[in-house]
């Protein structure tokens, strides 16, 4: 039980970084990717870190579509299989944003380890 | 795997009945879904169909595919809103200061050369023409008003009698005598309102027409799903 409530609170607070840092790696995901849809966006991550992130769909699509509405994403809807899907792709502004949002991210980690005296793995 | 067209309608008979209804978060939520009941249905084929979705629906959580739903007409509001704004405060720019300016000394100068009756009918006319443009741009076939991004880009047209209202409030109940730097308060304040309802009245149709633009294309992708 213990260890139940220790993983779900490690949870939590992977969950709560995750969230700040969502919209970088959403645009990062789609400069390696091209063009995503939302589902597709949720298995990455869930691939990528083994599991260990989930990234919610009722965070995802807000952060989609402020990231649209901001101009940094372009959209657009095709019929797949039977139904409609809507993909998400990097439009010109959003392949500029990535680079400083990925500067950021890194400058921001690298602060964090000094901070917090960690010693990068790599 | 790929859901046949009757999976598909049970699952958006599913979204209907939770109580969303507009089509472009039904179908976001729709292709979510379907997708998700696929992969649980290839991890497994002995899932059942009515299986992979109950465990696709609880996966959502208590709030089911509410947190989901809002989230996506947030999103869609969210971004007419921001859209909207944008087009209003551009009006704003150093490009067109001096534009702006010379309107309302105009509109402020105007005021002096007409009498209050004429001046009365100009501004009734435009609101008429006002009115009329408006209604052409909302009165569209039922099925636009099936679509958030439709009501979400034309919910800015009927906010306008608010500016008028301003309009009005200046002109019968602030008194003619009162001057500020020399200006005369009331036909300052008409000005201003005027100015701000033909700026807020082009951001609205310019949201709108964008509005319209996407419902109609989403709409003849999703011809399919009526058919």
């Amino acid at each position: 039980m213990y260890i139940i409530f220790l993983y779900i609170c490690f949870m939590a607070i992977n969950n709560e970084l995750f969230k700040g840092t969502l919209q970088t790696i959403i645009l990062n995901l789609l400069s390696e990717n091209e063009r995503m849809y939302g589902y597709e966006i949720t298995q990455k991550v869930k691939f990528v870190t083994q599991g260990e992130l989930l990234l919610k769909d009722g965070a995802l699509y807000p952060a989609l579509h402020k990231l649209e509405a901001d101009g940094l994403l372009d959209t657009d809807t095709e019929v797949v299989g039977n139904r409609v899907r809507k993909y998400y792709s990097l439009s010109k502004s959003g392949e500029k944003e990535v680079v400083n949002k990925l500067q950021e991210a890194k400058d921001f980690i690298a602060h964090l380890q000094v901070l917090l005296n960690l010693k990068p793995s790599f | 795997m790929n859901l046949n067209q009757e999976q598909l309608h049970q699952i958006k008979h599913l979204i209907a009945k939770r109580g969303f209804t507009e089509v472009d978060i039904q179908m976001e939520i729709l292709d979510h879904v379907a997708s998700s009941v696929e992969d649980k249905m290839e991890e497994n084929p002995l899932l059942s169909f009515d299986a992979a979705v109950s465990e696709t629906h609880r996966s959502f959580g208590i709030m089911g595919f509410s947190d989901f739903a809002n989230g996506i007409a947030n999103s869609i509001h969210a971004k007419y809103r921001r859209l909207f704004w944008r087009f209003f405060f551009s009006a704003f720019g150093y490009k067109y200061v001096l534009q702006l300016c010379f309107s309302i000394f105009g509109i402020y100068k105007m005021q002096d050369l007409i009498t209050a009756n004429v001046f009365y009918i100009f501004l009734v006319i435009g609101l008429l023409c006002v009115f009329g443009i408006s209604v052409f741009f909302v009165i569209k076939p039922t099925i636009y008003k099936k679509f958030a991004s439709f009501k979400s880009g034309t919910s800015f047209l009927p906010l306008l009698g608010c500016i008028l209202f301003l309009t009005n409030f200046a002109m019968n109940d602030i008194p003619v005598e009162y001057t500020i730097f020399s200006l005369n308060v009331q036909q300052l304040i008409v000005s201003l309102s005027i100015i701000l309802f033909v700026l807020y009245f082009n951001a609205a149709i310019r949201t709108a027409k964008i509005s319209i633009m996407e419902t109609k294309s989403l709409i003849e992708k999703y011809r399919l799903l009526y058919n």
